[in-house]
């Protein structure tokens, strides 16, 4: 694979790649090393990448191995080094986990299990094929459909309940 | 907008029983700003789930400077063929060691068949993935080294990128080692067929 080949296939992948690290490591220096390490091993392994049935879900599977294996090695520090860290609380997403706009939906996911996160943003934010999940994530399709079914009708509810909180506060004030 | 026709979507959507396509009706629909009062608790959802899927990669140059590293001697100095021609000479040599030390007949060894050509092929392609891998993990710490310039951290991690390396090659040469045990004890039944 040409160099150039190699750019058109993987490069416009950078921002997905990085969301999904960003979502098992939630540090954006770390997130980008990650990136940029998949990168290098794609480049390695590019001669047998045209053997590869869907190179994108490989790549993103590629990331969600170094992302837990990056968290495996982020666990043996100690806890309060990571929080130390002075970029440890500025990563792209605080802006919308911090942002009051969303702030309902963020407690709804908060909810969910990691597992459910993950395949609720596989599907609803980068619009994968529940079979390119399950190539992803090494799912099987049933259980993919049934946890999204689950973590979309937790989300329902949560909103559901937060508006009817909202009527009777709103109520109770007027 | 048929909102009747997007709340059974809607409905179907919960239970994860619609397409991408329907999907992403939903979510042009909820990007309007005349969603009926008893659906409008949802449309922040999807005004989330597009918000995410704005974030962007931080560094602007990634780009470039990937395609520095890409281009460096350091990812392809040891390319496939290189490793292979390597890995063949080894195996060459230590196959050659392996015959000159044994007592036996040398003559009582047949050819290698083609199945045993082709697990030695399968054996040195693994090693030769191996040292690829490795090689690409130790350039690229030993550039973070260069950057971090700490002279005592640099000779720290030197150390452990060397004791991966002696690690590496420990493993190769079990695996030649594994490779010829196999080879003998092949040589070994063969002879004990014909006897």
């Amino acid at each position: 694979m040409l160099q150039n080949e190699f750019k058109e296939m993987f490069f416009p992948l950078k921002d997905k790649l990085f969301r999904f690290a960003i979502q098992f490591v939630k540090r954006e220096d770390e997130a980008a090393d990650i990136v940029q390490d998949t990168f290098l091993k794609l480049w390695v392994k590019r001669k047998s990448i045209k053997d590869i049935r869907n190179p994108e879900t490989f790549a993103m599977t590629m990331v969600k191995n170094a992302s837990i294996d990056k968290l495996r090695k982020l666990k043996t520090l100690r806890i309060d080094e990571i929080y130390k860290d002075p970029e440890y609380n500025h990563t792209p997403l605080d802006s919308l986990t911090q942002s009051e706009t969303y702030a309902q939906v963020i407690e709804a996911m908060k909810l969910l299990s990691e597992q459910q996160q993950m395949l609720l943003k596989l599907r609803d934010i980068e619009g994968y094929e529940y079979n390119e999940i399950s190539e992803i994530t090494g799912f099987s399709i049933n259980n993919i459909r049934v946890n999204i079914s689950r973590a979309r009708n937790s989300i329902k509810e949560r909103l559901l309940k937060q508006e009817q909180n909202e009527l009777v506060r709103d109520r109770t004030t007027a | 907008m048929n909102w009747l026709e997007i709340e059974r979507l809607l409905d179907r959507f919960w239970k994860g029983e619609t397409s991408l396509a329907e999907e992403e009706q939903l979510k042009n629909a909820f990007s309007r700003n005349d969603a009926p009062a008893h659906l409008s608790s949802f449309k922040i959802y999807f005004a989330y789930n597009v918000d995410q899927k704005n974030i962007k990669h931080p560094q602007k140059d990634f780009e470039q400077k990937l395609l520095e590293k890409l281009n460096s001697k350091k990812i392809g100095f040891l390319s496939t063929p290189k490793l292979l021609a390597y890995a063949a000479g080894l195996l060459l040599l230590m196959s050659s060691l392996f015959f000159l030390l044994d007592n036996n007949d040398a003559s009582k060894y047949k050819p290698l068949t083609a199945k045993e050509i082709r697990v030695a092929q399968k054996y040195l392609v693994l090693i030769a993935n191996n040292m690829e891998q490795s090689a690409a993990f130790t350039s690229q710490k030993l550039e973070k080294l260069n950057m971090l310039n700490k002279g005592a951290q640099t000779i720290q991690q030197y150390e452990t990128t060397y004791n991966k390396q002696i690690k590496n090659l420990n493993r190769i040469e079990q695996i030649d080692y594994s490779f010829n045990q196999l080879k003998y004890l092949k040589a070994f039944s063969n002879n004990k067929i014909k006897l």
